[in-house]
Order: structure tokens, then sequence, then C-alpha cells
């Protein structure tokens, strides 16, 4: 985990210790902290804050992933700065989580989105899904709400099972309904990664200004 | 033996002045002696008109002989970096010299018919090389003048461009580091403060504490202050993601836009392949100018246009020796009203392009309004 405002780094190290599923190897405040101490194979998953005193969160996770491919990335931000995330999901090695550090503090949200990273799974803070609106004319905007409301769960992280659970629905139907979804955002219909690219596709086609 | 001495432009351009000037001259006295009856006079004497071309050629050749003669004494005492007494002292020194010269080598062809003939002769070749002389160094000093007054005029100009750049680079790095506090730990302090009242609510609501929910509208109050107010005034301090890269600058602001209006970047081949070889391209304030001048594009595009598309394009010309970065904002609005593009608001940015000997132009597009950026790069990222 890599924090550099010391009472985050407290809270987070606190949080992350509140599990026997999962330990924290390293905790470092800053880029060259962390390339110092987290080796390739030392960990599954790396906590990192976007902005750090001595660098940027984004360039030091590609970095890390390039050292170790199937080392997971969590973001944490306080700035909601998903352009960073979102440009690195084009060259990353395994699909990255993103989380605003809000949420971070809901132990629960925190330990689903490190070991979603730990599994390859991309997981989208829930309070900024709840807070996306589809852009005007975007394909996103032109999907049936529960269409919507399907493609914003996927973007948290959620299973179909978790989905039809929420949502009260059968998890065929909620396959149906991420089959159209696919097909409406020319999206490829079978594949490991067609949930994730729904996810950018549902990240970049709503607002949260 | 030293070295020879280096000679700029201006005393050489002197030289050829004064030597033009004098051959000119004898030119002009020549064709004085042809009008005022010389040639007829010889031809009655009975000369042939072979010995009259000789003749002629002769008084030529020895006019051209004292004109070198001449300027290269003025050139040995180098008089254009004389002060103006001892130039005239020395041109009439030289003059003298020249003029000698000049009837002794004329009166073997024509003779003159007495002394006082002989000396109007030589005082009027003095004062014409006198005259050429001095008009030369005057017109030197004129023209030296000016280029003096260039050069401090580009000096001074590169001084003024040079402390604005500092200037902007200071209140970039300023801006960043009142952003970076804001960011750090002003939103960080929010969001701590917020967590620990989230777990006192819920505390308080496990006992059914009623001031559990009053609890929760302050951690709300304290959320919305910190969302919408402490990150706001961070943005438009100093643009997220301009402290590492310019597309994730321009894909921060995009990525803010309100859902009634899309946004798309295009990063053009040239733009990607230089940031894939040498890493990010421009320095920060380029950084942050580009950005500034984005975000107001967008503005404008969206209050007086009533847009509710917008595409930036942004790309590098590398063909030239400095890099030029381009950038398009195209938008799919009203367009512009009249002739006269009115620039809003982008005045400011309008005039810190400028600074950095960029443009900024605005013009009517297929549909909207397209506004044009260029801004030459004059070195790879800095901070």
């Amino acid at each position: 985990m890599v924090e550099d405002e010391i009472l985050l780094r407290r809270m987070l190290e606190k949080l992350l210790s509140t599990t026997d599923e999962l330990q924290l190897t390293h905790s470092a405040e800053g880029v060259q902290d962390a390339l110092l101490v987290i080796r390739p194979g030392s960990s599954d998953v790396a906590v990192l804050d976007v902005h750090l005193q001595d660098g940027d969160g984004v360039s030091l996770g590609l970095e890390l992933q390039r050292r170790d491919p199937s080392l997971g990335i969590l973001l944490l931000s306080s700035q909601d700065d998903m352009a960073g995330f979102m440009e690195a999901q084009e060259v990353a090695s395994k699909p990255w989580s993103y989380l605003s550090k809000r949420s971070s503090f809901a132990a629960m949200t925190l330990l689903r989105a490190v070991a979603a990273a730990a599994n390859g799974e991309q997981v989208i803070d829930p309070y900024l899904i709840s807070r996306s609106t589809p852009r005007f004319g975007s394909p996103v905007a032109r999907l049936s709400p529960t269409q919507q409301r399907v493609l914003g769960l996927v973007a948290e992280g959620l299973s179909n099972e978790a989905i039809s659970e929420r949502l009260g629905v059968t998890v065929s139907s909620v396959e149906n309904h991420l089959i159209a979804v696919y097909r409406a955002l020319q999206l490829p219909t079978d594949g490991k990664n067609r949930r994730v690219l729904a996810a950018l596709t549902f990240l970049r086609q709503t607002s949260r200004g | 033996m030293g070295a020879p001495r280096p000679r700029d432009a201006m005393p050489r351009l002197v030289v050829t002045l004064t030597f033009v000037n004098v051959v000119l001259l004898s030119g002009y006295s020549l064709s004085q002696w042809v009008a005022w009856g010389g040639l007829g006079f010889v031809t009655a004497l009975g000369a042939s008109p072979l010995e009259i071309v000789l003749g002629m050629a002769y008084v030529v050749v020895a006019n051209i002989f004292c004109a070198f003669l001449f300027v290269w004494l003025i050139d040995l005492a180098r008089l254009p970096e004389r002060a103006w007494p001892l130039r005239i002292v020395v041109a009439s020194g030289a003059a003298a010299i020249g003029a000698a010269v000049r009837s002794i080598l004329v009166f073997q062809v024509s003779s003159p018919t007495g002394l006082a003939d002989g000396v109007a002769g030589w005082v009027a070749s003095f004062a014409g090389f006198l005259a050429a002389a001095v008009t030369a160094l005057w017109i030197g000093d004129l023209l030296g003048r000016a280029r003096h007054e260039q050069q401090l005029r580009a000096r001074q100009e590169a001084d003024a461009a040079r402390r604005i750049a500092r200037l902007e680079f200071e209140d970039t790095v300023h801006r960043r580091r009142v952003a970076d506090h804001l960011h750090g730990s002003v939103q960080n302090g929010l969001v701590v403060a917020a967590a620990q009242l989230d777990q006192v609510a819920a505390d308080l609501a496990a006992k059914n504490e009623p001031v559990a929910d009053e609890i929760r509208e302050a951690t709300a109050l304290l959320d919305h202050i910190r969302e919408d107010q402490v990150r706001a005034l961070s943005h438009a301090l100093f643009p997220v993601g301009a402290d590492t890269g310019l597309v994730r600058a321009i894909g921060g602001i995009l990525d803010r836009l309100p859902s009634t209006l899309s946004g798309e970047l295009i990063v053009g081949a040239s733009y990607r392949d230089v940031v894939a070889r040498e890493g990010e391209v421009t320095d920060l304030p380029a950084r942050v100018i580009i950005a500034d001048t984005v975000e107001e594009a967008i503005t404008n595009a969206v209050k007086h246009g009533r847009a509710t598309g917008v595409t930036v394009s942004l790309d590098l010309r590398p063909e030239s020796a400095t890099r030029t970065l381009t950038l398009d904002v195209s938008d799919n609005g009203s367009g512009l009203c009249g002739s006269a593009p009115r620039f809003n608001g982008l005045e400011r940015h309008h005039a810190r392009i400028a600074a950095h000997e960029g443009t900024l132009t605005l013009s009517s597009a297929d549909r909207g309004t397209r506004l044009s950026v260029t801004l030459p790069l004059t070195g790879n990222s800095a901070p």
C-alpha cells in the first residue's frame, strides 16, 4: 500500500488488517519507497494513492505492473482523476480497480476491491457509479434504464449472480440484459475482457461532473 | 605578426560606399567633359577615334586606381571607427593624396593650360574625394545607429520574454503547490473527518440515538464542501493531471464535462509517436496554458454557442527545427456571429500564447466554432 498522508496510511493499514484473508506486505509513503520495497512476486495487489508527494500513482502502477504483470492495481484518489485511470487501462497488463478515498474507508468496499484486483477483476467505486449520468446522445444514454443499471453494477465489479440478487431478477435475465448491452455498445459478446470493456465504456460515456 | 583584425559589416559598407561614390564622381566629371565640348575640341585637334577611346579608357582606369588608393587609405586608418574630427582630418589627407595622384595621371593625357587650371583640377578632385568619404561615413553612421537600435530592441524583447516566462513558471509552480495542498492536506483531512463522523453516526444509530441523523447531515455537508468547493478551487488553480501529461490533463477536463455535453479527444499520430519515443513533450507551463485554453474554449462553446458536443484534437508538427504543438477545439454550437470573432474570455489566453510565440485563432467550422492554437515547444518536459 502506497499513501503519502500519514493519517490516511494509518487508517488504511488498520482497515487492511481487519481480515485474515489478506496480509499487508508493505506500507510505503512514496514512489521511490515503493519501487524499493515492492519486488516482483512479493505482493498480489498494490493499493496506490493517485497523487503522491514524489510522483504519480498511475505511472507507479504501470511501472510495478511492468515489473510484475500479474500484480493487481487498486487506485485510490480524492480528486476523482478518472482520465489517468482510463489512460492506464489501454496499456495495463491486468485490469485496474478504482476507489475514491471516501469510499475506501468503508471496510467492506475496500476489502472487496482488493480481492477483485487480485483476481484480475475490475471494481469501480460504487459511489462514483451512482453519481454517473449518461452523456447526451451517447450509446449508453440510449440503453433502457434497466440495462443502464445492469451495466453500472458490472462496472462496480459485481458478478451476474450478485447483480441478479441486487435487482431481484434471475441470472438468465441479467445475462440477456448484458448481451443486449454488449450489442448496443458494439462490444464483443464473449471473451474475458468484455466486462472490463463494458465498464470502461460506461465511464467514458457518463458524466460525474 | 598579429592576426588580422576582425571587421564587421558596417566599416566594409562605408569603404564600399566611398569607392562607389568616387567612381560615380569620376564618371560624372568625364561626362561633363564630353558635354562641355571637350570631345569636340580634341576631335578638332585631329585626334583619331581610337586615340580618343584609348585616352578616355586611360582616364577611367586612372580614376578607378585613385578611388582604390583613396579607400585603401581610409580603410587603413579605420575611419568608420573614429570620431568625426579625426575622420575629417584623415579623410582630408587621404583626399589630398588621392587628388594629387589623380591630377598627375590625368594631366598625362590632358595637360592643364596653366597653374590655375591645374590647381582647380586638384581642388575639384580633393572636394569630390572628401565629399564621397563624408557622405559614406554619414550613411554608415545612420545605418549603424539603426542596426544598433534594432539589436537593442531585440535584446530588450528577448529579456522581457525571459522575465515573463520566468514569472509564468513561478506562478505555475505556486499554483501547483497551493492546489497540491488543497488536494492533499485539506481534501484528505475532510475525507478522514467524514469517515470518522460516519463511524460515530453508525455507533450512535446502533444505540438508537436521534443525534446520529444530525451527524450524518454534517458528514454530507463535509462531503459537499470537499467535492464541490475544495475540488473546484483546486481544479481552477491547477488542472488535474497537468503535472503528469497534456493528454491526461485534457482527458480530465473532458471527463468532468456535464452529461449534457459530449467530449472527444483525438490525439494525432505524430504526438503519440513522439510521446511513446521520448516521453512527455510539453513542459509544465505549456501544459497549464493549453489545459486552461481548452477549459475556456469549452466554457465559451456552451455559454455563447449553446454547443452539445466538443472535439479536441491534439498533434505535433515535427517537420521544423522547433516542434510546434497544434490544438483544435471544435464545437457543434451556433458558430461565430459577424465577421470579427469575439474572443470573450479567451483574450487572456490569446496574450499568454502570443508571449510564447504561438497563435490563437477563432474561425467558423462546418457547424459551430473552431479554436485553433499553435504553440512552439521550446524544450523537453520540465517538472
